[in-house]
């Protein structure tokens, strides 16, 4: 990294470290709170979409798996919070796995109707396996997160700010060390060219299935922590109009970028807040506005702003 | 040593034969030429050997072991690496980055050394990057490691293609057509470019239509023909042959042989 | 058409079909044209639209990966559904059905008049397209550009007219489809979620670009959804599109009647 970087990504960070004790109204936690579980969700997306290329439109679906894994785990069967989100990350991961193994020897547009299909499917098992999932009331009285031995309330805004911040940058580390990676490096072979990845010995299927994989199992997290936070799911918040929310936050901030996830979903999380006075306007005006990005800044914010650095 | 050798290699579309039962083979050290006419097999005949399309019969050995039936990438990590006739390059990644994916079989640190920051990684990093800027200048795109590949003249995105080719450290290398769209300097260069390759000791197998480039390069020749081998010898031997002189310009030129 | 022949991935083709819907609607209830005129005017009003959607929103996408049409159309996704949900607010509205009333029995199933007619108009407008295409000379340029756009333009196809048209053609149909069934369905702005879920399955199942193979893939896919919500299960009765779709894209990743990749 360049100096001038290191320098602004630590005062970014300094920055996201003391900022619940500057702003002290709960509101903007909260909102913080919900765009780093966006983000979180949407750097595994940038993880198979936008290194590897591969639209997972199950996105929301696979968020839903976590989180419903994690909700059933602790609330109906008393598993302390910590081993019911880790046991959620692995069965996220698993259906990944699954999923994708058929799914990703389709190719291109195929993988993201059939992908498609299983967020669809997926949906409607949240709905409609009643014993399960509760149904369209969903699940309520899930606990707040916990770590054993330490009395921390998760449930207070900012002790769960710190506990999100400090998934994100997980999530962006692993982001991060793909890019520098022989895995990373393969995922974007296959993105660009797939006849050329393979030969030069790159195995396209199981590059797609490790980014799946790694991508799901982030999702897994990202639907864990939703749920211990919220205390309350259903099925409407694991619907494919998430997955467009997602998407858009992903495209607009840069796909296969590092810092666009973040800025993505920091912006698409806000937006909302500032347009609400606008109401149903809102929703048009994040249309015209997903429209006019990928007219013009098809590479996203930060994509856009590498290619001018580029060009001087 | 023999290094590929398909016996009696078919592929059929439906009714079309488009190879007919091929033997070929390459051994090691050598510079050979495939060519005939248009919808010859050539190119169909590359995609069988590296597994881009699955033979009707026939079988294929490299190095002694049957890669009939073996998956595309894993030719490559047997050694032999083969590029496209149309420029195949990563368009949106930078030429240095095009090349070190090249090495993607010869890297030896995972990604999880990479999550440990470990330092046998980061050695490796250095390591590969000087590779691959040595590659770049073999090929003459020295200099050019931060260009976009999209952003390069077309006759450089083919010296990319084959530079990300020999990244793969291939002892058998397959080339399609390397001069296809060249002008006399680029072609000139390309040529120049194979020789050293050559030179350096990876054995070529290579599809080229451009006569200058085929009789003044390889050793040896096979003539395809509706996808069936008409001839097989030296340039000399191939280039007076009757059946090789009718196969291009027609049956009323026989007689042409030594002239 | 635009997702076969203009290899655009339109997820905006359900709100096109939304829009037939409603013209349906205005036209038929509001204004009280008869039907069959209501349905033509729907048809033409909505491709008109189309020329616009192609012009303003999808030209800019041709040049790029084919990832960003589908992302733009997205866009168009949700500035149509919404802003349907804003003029026209989101309350069910029914348009007048003139055939409902009349009942016929074909073999031992009792079906209404309405229905018959929109099996027929499909078929009509079915054989239509695919006279147009492989019939008229517009449509075999049609199909030229979908085969190779370089080598059309070449022969002299204007290029920009033939993109403009497949996708007025692909809106009008969408439109038909929207009008044909709203006396039925009711009218309201997320009407066409569902169908575009379906269309795509349709085209995929079928195979990208094949006529014949979209109207064996709908056939079957209605069929098996009717039969399987009846005798299996109603409620995961629009899972078995996709169910259909993994299955088949699982053994002919290219679609039942599709060109083989490899």
């Amino acid at each position: 990294m360049k100096a001038k970087s290191i320098y602004i990504v630590s005062g970014l960070f300094l920055l996201a470290l003391l900022f619940p004790l500057i702003a002290r109204d709960p509101y903007y936690k909260h909102i913080l709170n919900v765009a780093f579980l966006y983000a979180i969700s949407v750097y595994g997306f940038n993880i198979i979409s936008g290194l590897t290329g591969q639209l997972n439109f199950a996105h929301a679906g696979f968020i839903g798996i976590g989180a419903y894994t994690s909700a059933i785990l602790t609330s109906t069967y008393g598993l302390p919070v910590g081993l019911a989100m880790i046991i959620a990350i692995l069965v996220t991961g698993f259906f990944g796995l699954i999923i994708g193994f058929p799914a990703l020897r389709t190719r291109g547009v195929y993988f993201s109707l059939t992908t498609l299909g299983f967020g669809v499917i997926l949906f409607m098992i949240f709905e409609n396996w009643i014993d399960l999932t509760g149904g369209p009331m969903g699940l309520t009285g899930i606990p707040s997160f916990r770590i054993p031995g330490i009395d921390i309330n998760f449930g207070s805004k900012t002790a769960f700010y710190y506990l999100c911040l400090f998934f994100l940058v997980i999530a962006i580390y692993i982001n991060r060390e793909l890019f520098h990676s022989k895995l990373g490096r393969a995922m974007l072979a296959v993105h660009g060219n797939e006849d050329l990845a393979q030969s030069i010995g790159i195995s396209i299927v199981r590059t797609k299935i490790i980014a799946f994989v790694m991508a799901t199992m982030l999702l897994g997290l990202s639907g864990s922590l939703y749920a211990h936070y919220f205390h309350f799911i259903s099925p409407v918040s694991f619907t494919i109009h998430e997955t467009f929310h997602c998407l858009t936050m992903l495209v607009v901030g840069g796909m296969g970028t590092l810092a666009g996830p973040l800025i993505g979903s920091v912006i698409f999380t806000i937006l909302p807040e500032f347009l609400r006075g606008l109401a149903q306007l809102q929703w048009i005006i994040y249309g015209v506005i997903l429209i006019l990005c990928i007219a013009f800044m098809p590479e996203g914010i930060v994509g856009f702003i590498k290619k001018k650095r580029e060009k001087s | 040593m023999e290094l590929l050798a398909c016996h009696k290699v078919s592929k059929h579309f439906g009714g079309l034969k488009a190879v007919d039962e091929v033997d070929l083979s390459v051994a090691e050290g050598e510079l050979v030429g495939l060519i005939g006419p248009n919808g010859a097999g050539k190119t169909t005949l590359f995609n069988l050997i590296t597994s881009f399309i699955n033979v009707t019969s026939g079988t294929i050995f490299y190095e002694g072991k049957d890669i009939t039936r073996s998956p595309s990438h894993a030719i490559a990590a047997h050694g032999m690496v083969r590029t496209f006739q149309k420029i195949n390059v990563f368009r949106e990644l930078t030429v240095l980055d095009n090349v070190l994916i090249g090495h993607h079989l010869h890297i030896r640190s995972n990604y999880l050394q990479s999550l440990l920051q470990s330092r046998q990684k980061h050695r490796e990093d250095i390591q590969m990057r000087n590779e691959s800027l040595e590659i770049l200048e073999k090929v003459g795109l020295g200099g050019w490691e931060d260009t976009l590949a999209k952003n390069l003249p077309l006759g450089l995105q083919r010296a990319l293609g084959i530079a990300v080719g020999l990244a793969a450290h291939p002892r058998l290398l397959l080339l399609d057509e390397p001069a296809s769209g060249m002008n006399t300097e680029e072609t000139r260069y390309i040529m120049k470019v194979i020789r050293d390759i050559h030179e350096g000791g990876i054995t070529i197998l290579m599809v080229e239509h451009d006569m200058n480039v085929v009789m003044n390069l390889c050793e040896r020749l096979v003539v395809l023909d509706f996808g069936r081998v008409v001839s097989r010898g030296t340039p000399e031997e191939v280039q007076n042959d009757p059946n090789v002189i009718e196969v291009y310009l027609g049956k009323g030129y026989k007689h042409a042989a030594n002239h | 058409m635009s997702f076969g022949i203009m290899n655009i991935t339109n997820f905006a083709h359900g709100t096109i079909y939304m829009l037939g819907g409603y013209a349906m609607y205005f036209l038929g209830s509001v204004f009280h044209l008869p039907f069959f005129v209501s349905v033509a005017l729907s048809i033409v009003i909505v491709g008109l639209l189309g020329i616009i959607f192609e012009r303003i929103v999808f030209k800019p996408t041709y040049e790029a990966p084919e990832l960003n049409s589908l992302l733009i159309s997205l866009g168009l996704l949700i500035v149509l559904e919404n802003t349907a949900l804003l003029l026209w607010g989101s309350e069910t509205l029914s348009v007048i059905a003139p055939y409902n009333n009349i009942q016929i029995t074909i073999f031992s199933a009792s079906v209404t008049l309405q229905r018959v007619i929109i099996l027929i108009s499909s078929v009509f407008l079915i054989c239509l397209l695919y006279a147009f295409l492989n019939l008229t000379r517009f449509g075999k340029a049609i199909v030229a550009t979908a085969q190779d756009p370089k080598g059309a333009s070449l022969v002299g196809i204007d290029i920009p007219k033939v993109y403009m048209s497949t996708f007025a053609i692909s809106a009008g149909l969408a439109a038909a489809g929207g009008a044909l069934l709203a006396p039925l369905f009711y009218v309201y702005p997320t009407m066409g979620s569902m169908p575009l879920l379906i269309a795509f399955v349709v085209v995929v199942v079928g195979g990208m670009g094949n006529v014949q193979g979209a109207v064996v893939g709908g056939f079957l896919i209605g069929i098996v959804e009717s039969l399987g919500g009846a005798y299996i299960s109603s409620d995961y009765k629009n899972a078995f599109a996709f169910i259909i779709l993994i299955g088949v894209l699982l053994i002919r990743p290219q679609g039942l009647f599709g060109r083989s990749t490899k």
